[in-house]
């Protein structure tokens, strides 16, 4: 009865990420030959990589996923507050999903322009709100459809034993939500990398953003494709190894 | 309802009816448990045997007709609804907690309970770990773990093989009595359900309503059954 993790289809899943890797590589170095090095070479780019200072390769790092992180965290504690105060009322049920709405309408460049303008370029600010609020509406509208289908059963048991509003989000609402937020966080977390380094790129003094920004600016094509090279792998480890892990292990708690 | 009408009865029901979108599903139902009686309700699928059991509970609102209940509810879902996220000791002690009962005398009525039921080995195990059975047992022991005065139980036995379905059927013959309980138990199982319980109401026809009233408290197996099936006949015809 206990779940095992699929080890076939994980070893089968392996050799199909080899051969994608293989096939991107080729494109990249017959995209290198027919711009004539315009875009930098497979060895060109492991060079800039192998030349990368650690102390700064490390702290570029820090702080991209520093502000992707923190971001991603404030944008959950947001989604859980709202997500309880819509479980209270119909109406604030309709006014969260409005706000929702209109959250999921606004551009994440609009968003790094407000906060740049707000707290300045060389803030650490910015990059951490972009990634909050462009997080929170995943989360928040994984958060509202649980909620909104946490079995009419459970909201029963939940009353025969004598529950309060407080309890049935807490103890019940909440963790039945856990496999919805754990898939939700997985498009989150890599959505908040991949806007926080926007962020850095209009205004920081460090990250990954900001390296791919000035190397740009400098003319170094190796730079751009190194740094956004690094930011990739690192996405790909992090999805693969860690966050689909916790996915599947979030699965668990979906009711039997 | 008279207060001394009342102190005799667990639960009275007089011309209950209840309907959804329009469509009458229990028509004019009445039914006395005394206190500490065990009573079954027996109707095929669809006769609205958990929307009435549901009704007792307060968790359904009825359209007509009076339902009163003397003394705290405990309830046994059709589908154990165990919570996965917490093992099988936290699932017990789960009310207990919302009822503010102090740490210790949680732990000792959650551990008597689990005792009695046969649960102790399990208390660290989660619901994915353990067999139907003992996630049935949970599910009663939770309730049964807030001392109610009348138990509840909907289509217990579904799902559960022979030895178990046995098993439970002992349990429920002595728990009750030991713990000074009401017990009220729908199924369409009337094999195992008259086995425990003293008296049967069957539900039948289309709205539902109680086709008959079957009196079997200390009649042998056999003579349970054999009045059982006539009753059943009778309703039929």
């Amino acid at each position: 009865m206990e779940r095992t993790l699929p080890y076939k289809e994980i070893t089968n899943e392996i050799q199909v990420w080899i051969i994608f890797t293989i096939i991107s590589l080729c494109i990249w170095e017959a995209v290198s030959y027919t711009t004539n090095g315009l875009f930098p070479d497979i060895p060109t780019v492991v060079n800039f990589i192998r030349s990368i200072n650690l102390r700064e390769f490390w702290y570029n790092l820090y702080l991209t996923f520093r502000n992707a992180l923190t971001g991603y965290l404030i944008g959950l504690a947001i989604a859980l507050g709202l997500a309880y105060l819509s479980s209270l009322s119909k109406f604030l049920d309709r006014f969260t999903g409005i706000l929702n709405t209109i959250l999921q309408s606004i551009s994440v460049l609009v968003w790094v322009m407000i906060f740049l303008l707000l707290f300045g370029v060389l803030s650490p600010i910015p990059p951490i709100l972009v990634s909050a609020i462009a997080t929170l509406p995943v989360l928040l509208s994984n958060l509202l459809q649980s909620i909104k289908y946490v079995d009419k059963r459970i909201r029963e048991l939940a009353k025969i034993l004598g529950a309060s509003r407080i309890d049935l989000f807490k103890d019940f609402i909440i963790p039945g939500s856990i496999p919805y937020i754990a898939s939700a966080s997985r498009v989150a977390i890599g959505l908040a990398l991949r806007i926080s380094v926007v962020a850095e790129a209009f205004g920081s003094s460090g990250g990954i953003g900001f390296q791919i920004i000035y190397n740009y600016s400098l003319g170094y094509s190796e730079g751009v494709v190194g740094w956004a090279l690094i930011l990739i792998i690192l996405m790909i480890l992090i999805d693969q190894l860690i966050l689909r892990f916790i996915e599947w292990e979030a699965g668990r708690w979906r009711l039997i | 309802m008279e207060a001394n009408l009342m102190a005799r009865y667990a639960i009275v029901i007089k011309n209950l009816w209840k309907s959804y979108n329009g469509k009458t599903v229990l028509s004019n139902i009445s039914i006395y448990v005394n206190r500490n009686e065990k009573i079954g309700i027996v109707g095929p699928n669809g006769a609205g045997k958990t929307t009435l059991l549901k009704i007792i509970a307060g968790l359904e609102d009825y359209d007509a007709g009076e339902v009163n209940i003397n003394g705290r509810v405990g309830m046994v879902f059709q589908e154990d609804i165990l919570l996965p996220w917490m093992n099988i000791y936290e699932n017990i002690e789960l009310g207990l907690k919302y009822q503010g009962v102090d740490d210790k005398v949680r732990r000792d009525k959650v551990y008597r309970i689990a005792e009695l039921l046969g649960l102790t080995q399990y208390l660290d195990y989660y619901p994915n770990m353990v067999s139907g059975g003992t996630r049935r047992k949970t599910s009663i022991a939770r309730a049964i773990v807030l001392d109610p005065d009348i138990l509840l139980l909907d289509e217990p036995f579904t799902g559960l093989d022979l030895d178990t379905t046995n098993t439970l059927i002992k349990m429920l013959s002595i728990i009750p009595s030991k713990l000074n309980m009401t017990l009220l138990i729908v199924s369409h199982q009337f094999q195992e359900l008259l086995q425990i319980v003293d008296r049967l109401y069957i539900l039948g026809g289309v709205p539902s309503k109680i086709a008959d009233e079957i009196n079997i408290r200390n009649l042998g197996r056999e003579e349970r059954i054999i009045k059982v099936i006539k009753a059943f006949n009778m309703s039929k015809t």
